[in-house]
C-alpha cells in the first residue's frame, strides 16, 4: 500500500532529480586535471600510512606465547578445523632456548619452503654463536635467521590471520610482541596455457591463469617499464580478494585512475570472487545491453591497451582481466589487429562489421520486408518465397521466432555436450534441424539461410559479451519489424543510438570518437591505419603523453645510408 | 537501486504487451502468401461498363516449383499455367480492384505489375485519367511499361506465354526494357504521364499484338512487293511474317497527342524515333548494295554521340535541324564487292538511307500526326526567358508547319573478323554506281578510327 | 572541474544543418517548383544568400553578448518580462515546427509504407523516440545528431547520384522559370526555411568556445544552401515543370525512379531508413530545445520533468489540422512565409532592445 502511495507521489509531485554523472573524462589537451592531479601522490601516502598503522588496542600481539597460542587456536577453531597446522618448536640462541610456533594451512602452502627455509634455519642454524643481545632477537630472526625472500613483521593479529588465510605462515616467538609472516603460497594451479576464447592465428598463444602475481608478471615482462604501477586493493569484506590496478604512471590520466580506485574501494560486499562479478559491480549501466568494460584473457592484448592509456584490473582467481575505459568501437577490435598487415586487417574489420550488422538486423529486416514492404523484393524472389510459403501453416513472425529460439537452444546445449561432438553441434545441428523442418513443411527454406547467416554473424563478433547483447537485441528488432516494418526498426535503432550516446564508460562517452568528435577517427576505429601511422594515443582517454611514435617511425626508410649519393 | 528494479518491472510488462501485440499481427501486416500479384494489367473499352480491366495474376506454385526440394509429394508444382487471367467490367481501375478482390481469394497487390496493356480503341478515346490514377497510387510503380495493342487486352493477355522463362515478369522485363535497340521504343508510365502535361513533347507507347500466324503457310500468303527485298522494319505488330510458340510480338510505336492516340509507326520509323531522341543504342541496318545487284549490306550502326538539334523560327515556321552522329561495323556484305576499296561510297549510301528514313519519319509526325513525339520543342524552350512566354508561344500549334533538315555523319570502323574476302570473281569487280572512289587498300587506313 | 555540458563546433554544425535540411526530404523541392517553376534552384540560391545576409546583420548585433543565449540577452535588455516573452515566443515557434513536422512525417510514412494503420499508431512511434531522447538529455541528442547527419547526407547524395541517368538538361529551360520578380519576391519570404536557425541562439552556453557560435551559423547556412540548391537542381532536371508541382513527396518519387539494371530497382524503401532517422533526430532536437527554452524562460531549474507533459501537448497539437491538405497549407503559407519574422526579425529586435539596455554580462550556465 505504501509502495503504491510512494509511486503516486513520485509521479505527482516534483522531486529533485538525482545526479547521474559525476565523473567525466574530457578529451583534448588539458595540462592538469584539477580533480586528478596529485592523486597519485595522495595514494602513495595513503598506502604508506596504512602499512605503518599501529594495530588497534585489542589486536596487538602479546609477548606471552601461551596467550598467542590460545588466541590462534581460538581464531582457527583448532582442532575442529582439520587442515590448519600448528607446529611448536624451539629456537636456541646463545644459551637460551625460546619457544616458538608456526601456523599455516596444509595444501595451500609449499611445505618444502617451510621446512627448508623457515623451520630448518630457525631450529638448526640458530645454534650458532650469537653476536647480539636478547633485545635484538626480533632483528636477528628477521634479518639473519630466516633466509626467505618475503618476510613481514606485524604487530597485530589481524594481519597475521590475513596472511595465514591466503597461503602464508605466521611465526610467533615467545617474548616478542610481534609476529613474523612469510608468503609461502604453494597450492596447485593451472599453468600458463593457450587462450580458450580469444583464439588468433598469428600472435602469442599465452593466456592469463588464476594466480594474480603470474598475471601481473605476464604483463610486466612485456612492458618492462618501471612506470608500470601495480596497485593492490582488497575487495570484499570476507573474501578479501586481492585485485590489482595496472596503469602506466606517465601515460594514464590520473583522474581516471582515481575514479577507478574510488569505485573499487566503494564496493561493500562480503564475497567477491571473479572478474565477472567485479565487472558488474563497477560498470556504469547495468541494463545497457552491451558491455562497458573489456574482459580479456590475453596478456598481449592487455599490454597493448595499457600502452594506449587505459587501466587494467586483475582479480585473483580469475583468468579474465578487465580493461577500462572503452568505447563502442573497441568492442569490435580483435587482439590480432595489431599483428596482421594493413590490407588484411581492414578487410577483416569490415567483415566483422558486416557480421555484426547481419547478426543484429537480418531477421528483423526479413520480417519487415515480407510483412510490410513487398515492393522491395525482386519479383522472381517474391514468387519463389510465396511458392515455398504456401504449405507452411505459421505466419512468418512465428516461423522466425521458432527457428531463432531453436538455434539458441542448440547453441546453449552444445556447450554441455561432452566430447568432440560439442563444438560441431552448433551450426551443423541447426542446419540439419532446419532442413528437416523444411521437409516437414514447418518452415520455409529461405528462413534457414537467414537463421544460419545470423548465427554465423554473431559468432564472428570478437567480443564475447557483445555477441550476447546482439543476440538479445535481435529479438527486439524482430518484434519491432513485425510491429511497423522499417519504421519500427528505425525507431529501434534510434533508441539504441540515443542510449549509446548518453552512456559513459568510466567518464568516456561511449560513442567516441564519433559521438563527440575527437581526433583519431580514421586511425583505429573503423578503418585501421598502418602500424607506422599509429602515432597518437586516443584523444578521448586524455592521456598525459599524446604521442607514442615518432612522426617518421621507420627511420631506415628516410634519410641516407652510408655511401649513398644524391 | 530500487528504482532501477521498478523500472525494469514496468518495462518487462510493457514489453510483454508489445510482444503479444506483434504476434497477433498489426494493421498493415500482410504475409506474402496472403496476396496475389498481377504481372500485367489490361484496359479496354467495356461493354457492360465504362472500362474492361484484365489482370494477369502470377501463379507462384507453377513458377517457383513448389519450394522445399525434398518434400515427398512434389506434385502440384510442375503442372499448370504460370499465370491466371481474370477480366471484369468496371467504372474505373480501383473499382475493378474491388470487384476482383471478391473473386480472388488473396488480396491484390499491384506493386509487381510490370506492364499496362491498353487497347487501341480506348487509347483513341483518351487515357490520361487512367494514367493519372496509376501515378497517384502508391502501389503502381512509375517504371511500368505501357503497351498498346489492336487486339483486345483480355485476348492478348491470355495468349501471352513465356516459353524461355519460368517467370512471366522476367519475360516482360527482358522484352520491354532492353539494351539493344529494337523496333519499338522504351515507354514507361512516368514519362508518359509527364509528356501528357508537357507542351514540348508528346507521349508514345509500344505497339504490340498477337501474331496470328499459326503455320508457315500463312507467311507464304503474305506476298511480296516489287522490290528485291523488303526492309524488315516495315511491319507493325500483328502482321509480322514469323511463326513461333510465343504469340506476342512487339513492333512499332503508338503515337499520342495529349492523352489520345493518333496513329502508329512501323518498325523502321521507331528506330528513327530512337535515333532522334538520342536513345538509340545499336541495331542492324539493311542497306541496298551499291552495285545495285539486289544484294544487301548489313551494318551494325551505333550511336557515337547524342544528336544535336537546333530549332529556329523562319517566317513563323520552325526550321528544325537534326544532326545525327553514328558509326558502324560491317556485319555482312553479300556481293562480291571489294568493300575496302569503296568505303566512302558505302558510307554515303548508308547516310542516304538513314537520312531518308529519318526525314520521312519526322515529316510524318508533323504532317500526319501533328504530334511532337521527339520532343523537339525542348530545344525551342531555351529561346524564352520565362515560363509565361513559352506558354504563350504554344509550340504544338507551330509544329505542324515545321521543316526538317537532317544531317547524318557516319563512319565505318570495323569489319568483324574478316578484313577482306578473297573470292575468285574479284578480278572482274563491277563498277560502283555512285560516290567517289579512292582505290587501294592504303586509303582505308587514312580514314582513321575516330 | 566544470560540470557544464559542453559540445564542440562540429556537433553544433551538424545539429543546425540537420535541423535546416530535414525539409529537403519532405517538401522543399515541390515548394520551390510551385513558386518559381523550373527556376527553383535559382530561388534556393537567392534565399540562401538572403539568409546569410540576415544572419550577418543579426550577428553583428550579437557582438557584446558573447557567451549568452538569447534569453539571457533578453533579460539583460528588458528584465524578466522580456525574457519570458522571448522564451515563450521562441519556444512556441519550436513547438509549432515540431508538431507540424511530426504530423507531416507521420502522414508521409502512412502514405508510403503503412496505409491502413491509424495515424496515432504511426505517430506513437515517433513520440516514443522523442520522449526517450528528451529524457536522456541534450548531450545524447547532440551526439546522436553528429553521428546520424553524415549518414543521412550520404544517403541523400546516393539518391541524387542514382537518379543521374534520368536527367534531361532541357528541363532547366526557360531559365528564369516564372519570372525574375517571382524569384526575388518569393525568395525573400522563403528565407523562412532557415527558421530553425533560432536554435543556434540557444546554444552559446553549451559551446566549448563561445566565439564559435558565429562560425557555426555561417558554416551551417552554407552547407544547407548547398543541399537546397543541389536538391532543387536535380529535381528540376528530372521532373519537368508542370508535373514537378504534383507529387506529395518529391524525393520519394525521385527515389522510385532509380533503376540501374534489372536488379537495383525498388530501393526506395531503404531510404525510408534515412528519412525516419533524420526525422527522429530533428524532432527530438526541436522538442528538447522547445521545452528547454520554455523552462528557462519560466525560470525553472530543471527541464526534465517537463518533458512528458509537453510531449503529450505536442502529440495533441499534431492532430489539430484536420487533413493533409490543411497541413500542407499551414506549412507553405504560415510557417514558410512568416518564419523569417521569428528567427531574424524578432531576435534582431530583442538584441537591439538589449543593446539599448546596455547591460552585458556573463551568461547563465547551461544545464
Amino acid at each position: 500500500m505504501s509502495f503504491i502511495i510512494r509511486q503516486l507521489k513520485k509521479y505527482l509531485f516534483f522531486e529533485e532529480p538525482e545526479k547521474r554523472e559525476r565523473f567525466i573524462l574530457r578529451p583534448g589537451a588539458r595540462p592538469a586535471d584539477e580533480e586528478g592531479s596529485g592523486s597519485f601522490e595522495k595514494a602513495k601516502e595513503k598506502k604508506k600510512a596504512e602499512s605503518e598503522k599501529a594495530p588497534e588496542p585489542g589486536d596487538e600481539v602479546k609477548s606471552d606465547i601461551d596467550a598467542n597460542l590460545t588466541h590462534m587456536k581460538d581464531v582457527y577453531s583448532i582442532p575442529v578445523n582439520s587442515d590448519i597446522v600448528l607446529r611448536e618448536f624451539d629456537i636456541t640462541y646463545g644459551c637460551r632456548t625460546v619457544r616458538a610456533f608456526i601456523i599455516f594451512f596444509d595444501g595451500m602452502t609449499n611445505t618444502e619452503v617451510i621446512n627448508n627455509y623457515i623451520l630448518k634455519p630457525l631450529m638448526v642454524d640458530s645454534v650458532m654463536p650469537l653476536k647480539d643481545t636478547a633485545e635484538n632477537l626480533e632483528g636477528y630472526v628477521m634479518r639473519q635467521l630466516m633466509p626467505h625472500c618475503q618476510v613481514n613483521i606485524s604487530r597485530g593479529y589481524k594481519k597475521a590471520v590475513e596472511a595465514v588465510n591466503f597461503g602464508g605462515c605466521a611465526l610467533f616467538v615467545d617474548g616478542l610482541s610481534v609476529c613474523f609472516t612469510a608468503d609461502v603460497k604453494g597450492w596447485d594451479h593451472r599453468g600458463v596455457e593457450k587462450p580458450n576464447n580469444e583464439i588468433i592465428i598469428k600472435g602469442p598463444q599465452e593466456a592469463f591463469n588464476e594466480v594474480l602475481r603470474t598475471n601481473c608478471a605476464q604483463i610486466r615482462k612485456r612492458l618492462k617499464d618501471e612506470d608500470l604501477i601495480v596497485e593492490d586493493i582488497l575487495v570484499g569484506r570476507v573474501s578479501r580478494t586481492p585485485c590489482s590496478i595496472l596503469y602506466i604512471k606517465d601515460v594514464a590520466n590520473e583522474a581516471l585512475v582515481q575514479e577507478i580506485r574510488r569505485r573499487l574501494e566503494g564496493i561493500s560486499v562480503d564475497y567477491m570472487l571473479d572478474a565477472g562479478e567485479l565487472e558488474q559491480l563497477i560498470e556504469d549501466s547495468t541494463v545497457y545491453p552491451s558491455p562497458q568494460v573489456i574482459s580479456t584473457e590475453r596478456p598481449d592484448y592487455t599490454a597493448e591497451l595499457l600502452v594506449s592509456g587505459r587501466v587494467a584490473i586483475i582479480v585473483d582467481g580469475s583468468p579474465n582481466v578487465l580493461v577500462v575505459p572503452i568505447t563502442a568501437f573497441d568492442l569490435m577490435h580483435s587482439p590480432e589487429d595489431n599483428y596482421i598487415r594493413f590490407p588484411y586487417v581492414n578487410l577483416l574489420r569490415y567483415i566483422r562489421y558486416i557480421a555484426g550488422f547481419l547478426a543484429l538486423l537480418l531477421p528483423g529486416l526479413y520480417v519487415a520486408i515480407t510483412n510490410y514492404h513487398h515492393e522491395m523484393i525482386p519479383t522472381d524472389l517474391l514468387l519463389a518465397i510465396e511458392a515455398s510459403r504456401e504449405k507452411v501453416p505459421f505466419p512468418s513472425l512465428v516461423e522466425i521466432l521458432l527457428m531463432e529460439i531453436s538455434f539458441e537452444l542448440i547453441r546453449e546445449a552444445g556447450l554441455r555436450v561432452p566430447g568432440p561432438i560439442g563444438p560441431t553441434l552448433g551450426i551443423i545441428g541447426a542446419l540439419i534441424l532446419g532442413q528437416a523442418a523444411v521437409a516437414a513443411n514447418i518452415v520455409s527454406p529461405v528462413l534457414i539461410i537467414i537463421v544460419a547467416l545470423t548465427g554465423i554473424g554473431s559468432f564472428a563478433i570478437p567480443n564475447y559479451s557483445l555477441a550476447y547483447s546482439v543476440r538479445i537485441m535481435r529479438f527486439g528488432f524482430i518484434f519491432l519489424g513485425a510491429l511497423a516494418g522499417f519504421l519500427g526498426i528505425t525507431v529501434g535503432l534510434f533508441m539504441i543510438g540515443s542510449w549509446s550516446t548518453a552512456l559513459k564508460s568510466f567518464g568516456v562517452p561511449f560513442m567516441s570518437p564519433f559521438g563527440p568528435k575527437t581526433s583519431g577517427r580514421y586511425k583505429n576505429v573503423i578503418f585501421r591505419a598502418p602500424e607506422w601511422k599509429m602515432e597518437e594515443r586516443p584523444d578521448y582517454l586524455n592521456p598525459k603523453k599524446k604521442r607514442k611514435q615518432a612522426e617518421y617511425s621507420m627511420k631506415w626508410k628516410h634519410g641516407k645510408r652510408k655511401g649513398e649519393q644524391d | 537501486m530500487k528504482r532501477t528494479v521498478v523500472y525494469l518491472r514496468i518495462g518487462c510488462c510493457l514489453l510483454l504487451l508489445i510482444m503479444s501485440l506483434a504476434l497477433s499481427g498489426c494493421y498493415d501486416q500482410r504475409e506474402i502468401d496472403e496476396m496475389a500479384y498481377p504481372l500485367a494489367v489490361g484496359l479496354d473499352v467495356g461493354r457492360a461498363n465504362i472500362l474492361r480491366m484484365t489482370l494477369q495474376l502470377a501463379a507462384p506454385l507453377s513458377i517457383g516449383g513448389g519450394g522445399g526440394g525434398e518434400s515427398g509429394g512434389g506434385g502440384g508444382g510442375a503442372g499448370g499455367k504460370p499465370v491466371s487471367v481474370i477480366t471484369v467490367d468496371t467504372p474505373s481501375i480501383y473499382s475493378g480492384l474491388n470487384m476482383v478482390n471478391n473473386v480472388i481469394s488473396k488480396e491484390i497487390n499491384m506493386s509487381h505489375a510490370k506492364v499496362i496493356v491498353i487497347s487501341r480503341k480506348l487509347a483513341e478515346k483518351g487515357i490520361s485519367k487512367y494514367i493519372q490514377a496509376m501515378m497517384r497510387g502508391r502501389e503502381f510503380r512509375p517504371d511500368m511499361f505501357i503497351v498498346v495493342t489492336d487486339d483486345p487486352p483480355d485476348v492478348y493477355l491470355r495468349e501471352v506465354s513465356s516459353v524461355l522463362e519460368s517467370n512471366p515478369a522476367k519475360y516482360y522485363e527482358l522484352l520491354l526494357g532492353k539494351d539493344y535497340s529494337s523496333y519499338y521504343p522504351e515507354a514507361r508510365i512516368a514519362d508518359f504521364h509527364h509528356a501528357i502535361e508537357r507542351l514540348d513533347i508528346e507521349p508514345t507507347a509500344v505497339l504490340s499484338g498477337i501474331n496470328p500466324k499459326e503455320s508457315v503457310e500463312e507467311i507464304d500468303m503474305m506476298g511480296k512487293t516489287g522490290e528485291h527485298y523488303l526492309d524488315e522494319g516495315r511491319y507493325e505488330a500483328g502482321n509480322v511474317p514469323a511463326v513461333s510458340e510465343l504469340k506476342n510480338v512487339a513492333m512499332g510505336t503508338a503515337v499520342f497527342r495529349g492523352g489520345k492516340m493518333v496513329g502508329t509507326l512501323n518498325g523502321i520509323e521507331s528506330v528513327c524515333f530512337q535515333m532522334v531522341t538520342g536513345r538509340y543504342n545499336h541495331s542492324y541496318w539493311t542497306i541496298p548494295d551499291i552495285t545495285g545487284s539486289g544484294n544487301v549490306i548489313v551494318m551494325n550502326v551505333v550511336q557515337r554521340k547524342r544528336p544535336k538539334t537546333t530549332v529556329e523560327m523562319k517566317d513563323g515556321k520552325p526550321y528544325i535541324t537534326v544532326r545525327l552522329d553514328l558509326e558502324g561495323d560491317y556485319t555482312s556484305i553479300q556481293s562480291t564487292l571489294e568493300h575496302e576499296k569503296y568505303p566512302e561510297a558505302i558510307e554515303n549510301k548508308t547516310i542516304e538511307v538513314i537520312r531518308e528514313n529519318v526525314t520521312t519519319f519526322l515529316r510524318r509526325t508533323a504532317e500526319e500526326f501533328d504530334s511532337d513525339i521527339c520532343g523537339l520543342g525542348r530545344f525551342m524552350k531555351g529561346k524564352f526567358l520565362t515560363w509565361d512566354e513559352w506558354e504563350k508561344f504554344d509550340w504544338p500549334s507551330h509544329y505542324r508547319n515545321s521543316e526538317f533538315n537532317v544531317e547524318v555523319k557516319f563512319k565505318i570502323r570495323r569489319t568483324g573478323l574478316i578484313i577482306r574476302l578473297m573470292m575468285p570473281e574479284l578480278s572482274a569487280a563491277p563498277r560502283v554506281a555512285s560516290g567517289s572512289v579512292k582505290g587501294g587498300w592504303l586509303c582505308r587506313y587514312s580514314h582513321g578510327p575516330w | 572541474m566544470d560540470k557544464r555540458i559542453r559540445f564542440g563546433r562540429w556537433e553544433a554544425i551538424m545539429l543546425i544543418t540537420n535541423l535546416i535540411c530535414t525539409k529537403v526530404f519532405l517538401y522543399f523541392n515541390r515548394m520551390t517548383a510551385e513558386d518559381t517553376g523550373n527556376a527553383g534552384w535559382m530561388m534556393a540560391a537567392f534565399t540562401s544568400a538572403m539568409a546569410l545576409l540576415f544572419y550577418f546583420l543579426v550577428m553583428s548585433l550579437y557582438g557584446k553578448f558573447e557567451g549568452m543565449d538569447i534569453l539571457d540577452i533578453a533579460e539583460a535588455g528588458g528584465g524578466k518580462v522580456l525574457r519570458t516573452i522571448t522564451g515563450f515566443v521562441l519556444g512556441g515557434a519550436l513547438f509549432v515546427l515540431a508538431a507540424i513536422t511530426m504530423r507531416k512525417f507521420s502522414e508521409d510514412i502512412k502514405t508510403i509504407s503503412l496505409p491502413t494503420s491509424p495515424l496515432s499508431y504511426v505517430m506513437g512511434f515517433f513520440m516514443a523516440g522523442v520522449i526517450i531522447a528528451g529524457l536522456l538529455g541534450v548531450e545524447s541528442i547532440v551526439r546522436h545528431n553528429a553521428i546520424v547527419t553524415p549518414i543521412a547526407t550520404a544517403g541523400y547524395i546516393v539518391i541524387l547520384l542514382g537518379i543521374m541517368p534520368n536527367i534531361d538538361v532541357t528541363n532547366l529551360l526557360p531559365i528564369l522559370g516564372t519570372g525574375l520578380k517571382d524569384i526575388l519576391m518569393k525568395g525573400f519570404y522563403r528565407t523562412s526555411v532557415f527558421a530553425e536557425l533560432l536554435v543556434l541562439f540557444m546554444l552559446p552556453p553549451f559551446l566549448e568556445n563561445p566565439g564559435d557560435a558565429r562560425k557555426v551559423g555561417y558554416v551551417a547556412i552554407t552547407a544547407s544552401s548547398f543541399f537546397f540548391v543541389t536538391g532543387s537542381l536535380v529535381y528540376t532536371l528530372v521532373f519537368p515543370y508542370p508535373t514537378s508541382m504534383e507529387p506529395f513527396l518529391p524525393v520519394f518519387n525521385m527515389a522510385r525512379l532509380i533503376g540501374l539494371g534489372r536488379f537495383f530497382q525498388r530501393i526506395e524503401s531503404l531510404f525510408v531508413f534515412i528519412w525516419v532517422m533524420s526525422a527522429l533526430v530533428y524532432l527530438s532536437t526541436v522538442f528538447y530545445f522547445g521545452v528547454y527554452t520554455v523552462s528557462k524562460a519560466a525560470g525553472l531549474k530543471y527541464a526534465r520533468p517537463m518533458m512528458i507533459p509537453f510531449a503529450i501537448i505536442l502529440f495533441s497539437a499534431a492532430f489539430l489540422p484536420v487533413d493533409l491538405l490543411s497541413v500542407i497549407k499551414i506549412e507553405s503559407e504560415i510557417i514558410n512565409t512568416w518564419g523569417w519574422a521569428v528567427t531574424f526579425a524578432f531576435i534582431g529586435l530583442v538584441m537591439i532592445a538589449a543593446g539599448a539596455g546596455k547591460r552585458a554580462g556573463r551568461g547563465t550556465k547551461g544545464r
